[in-house]
């Protein structure tokens, strides 16, 4: 019932707030094509005459039919790479008014204080000052980025992509460290130490003798048990300070960590350090992206945006960080 | 300490005013975060008792255990003499 009505507020909302925009962005699409057709043809058409005019060259070699047939597809090919290039500053521009226009519109319905910046999101700084992800970064990418307030939790989070080169020389390539949705938010508890809450493999795999192989993992704070096995399947804990673990991962926010990841589908990992929370959730989805190809069905394709700030900002409930009962919310009045 | 905090909740009901005062909701959440801190280090001890019975009674552990001469421990359990709340009228009284 709740879904329903939502669905039919922001069907309303679409209606007057987004729909215009829409129609003004439609004229910048058609111009996004125009130019990419503009430089294929240039493209084609230049090509198409150097080609022609070595024609002769390449008749003696192979057969006409197959002469023809192999220079038409190298110059359409070749055409398509060149107008992609050259027809990408266009295209650019529409993304940009795109999400400055209708994801802003988005994000403003759910009435939360946010500022929304489509090139901009958390800094590599934040990123490495997690501890989640323990690796030299290479290349790192964000987008995206929402900063302020939901409900009475501080957040700052935006899609990332991250990678990291290894190898030399012929063996050089980039493997992906994460690629997805990052959050940082502002802990509902005050803490000093550091707690990683990362994806359990090894125990999961190997059972104990896995475990014994995360004790010894060094590159990590010691190990910590919390008694929970439904969590302890999903995660593994490091922690500086074993009784801050327990005071932060309480048996409430272990299931609720538990059932966040069940429902997201994904490896989430967290980590909690010096009074914020970090979360990393993996996803293959690019999320905010317009279509270039025209839609037929433009409310859906902008309710697709609106359900996944919906599963975002859901986040900060499933975790429950907007009950701010204990001290921080004091220390935090008398700052 | 929950139960007496429950209470506690309960007579404030009948005093709206006092539920807005600044001054109780700092002493409410005083109470959650010692609650919260106590709770921590009783189950941080319980997962240390709990590795360390595990290491006793375990093989080849056990060995070792037995060696040293190391038996097991007890988890700390609350018995229902020693659940003292907290005297808030006393402390403001003192």
């Amino acid at each position: 019932m709740e879904m329903e009505n939502n669905k039919k507020n922001f069907s309303l909302y679409f209606d007057q707030k987004i729909y215009p925009e829409l129609k003004d962005l439609e004229k910048i699409r058609r111009e996004v094509w125009v130019s990419y057709l503009k430089w294929f043809l240039i493209a084609f058409g230049g090509l198409g005459g150097v080609v022609w005019y070595y024609f002769d060259a390449l008749k003696g070699y192979i057969p006409w039919e197959t002469a023809v047939l192999i220079c038409a597809l190298v110059v359409f090919i070749v055409s398509a790479l060149l107008s992609s290039v050259f027809g990408r500053s266009r295209y650019r521009y529409y993304v940009e008014e795109f999400k400055n226009r209708v994801i802003r519109q988005v994000i403003d319905f759910f009435g939360y204080n946010l500022l929304y910046a489509a090139d901009s999101g958390v800094s590599e700084h934040m990123f490495q000052a997690s501890g989640i992800f323990n690796v030299s970064l290479d290349v790192f990418k964000h987008e995206d980025g929402i900063t302020g307030t939901v409900g009475q939790t501080q957040v700052s989070l935006s899609e990332l992509c991250v990678k990291d080169v290894r190898g030399y020389g012929r063996n050089r390539r980039y493997v992906e460290i994460f690629n997805g949705l990052f959050i940082v938010a502002d802990f509902h508890k005050h803490f000093k130490g550091k707690t990683f809450v990362l994806t359990d493999h090894a125990e999961r795999v190997f059972g104990f003798i896995g475990k014994m192989f995360q004790e010894m993992n060094f590159s990590r704070p010691p190990l910590v048990c919390l008694g929970d096995p439904s969590f302890e399947k999903e995660f593994v804990v490091h922690s500086t300070d074993q009784q801050e673990a327990h005071y932060i991962l309480t048996p409430d926010m272990m299931k609720r960590m538990v059932r966040l990841k069940q429902s997201v589908k994904a490896p989430v990992q967290f980590s909690f350090v010096d009074s914020s929370i970090y979360i990393a959730i993996p996803q293959a989805k690019n999320m905010f992206e317009p279509k270039l190809f025209g839609t037929s069905h433009p409310r859906m394709q902008v309710y697709e945006y609106y359900t996944d700030l919906k599963r975002v900002f859901q986040v900060i409930e499933d975790l429950n960080l907007n009950t701010r009962i204990w001290s921080k919310a004091v220390m935090s009045k008398e700052r | 300490m929950s139960s007496m905090l429950k209470g506690l909740m309960v007579q404030v009901e009948n005093y709206p005013d006092l539920k807005a005062s600044q001054n109780f909701l700092s002493l409410q959440r005083s109470l959650n975060e010692v609650e919260a801190q106590i709770s921590a280090a009783r189950r941080n001890y319980n997962a240390a008792v709990t590795v360390l019975n595990n290491g006793v009674e375990m093989f080849p552990s056990s060995i070792v255990a037995a060696m040293m001469g190391l038996k097991r421990k007890a988890v700390f359990e609350i018995t229902d003499t020693e659940r003292q709340n907290v005297d808030v009228r006393g402390l403001f009284r003192s």
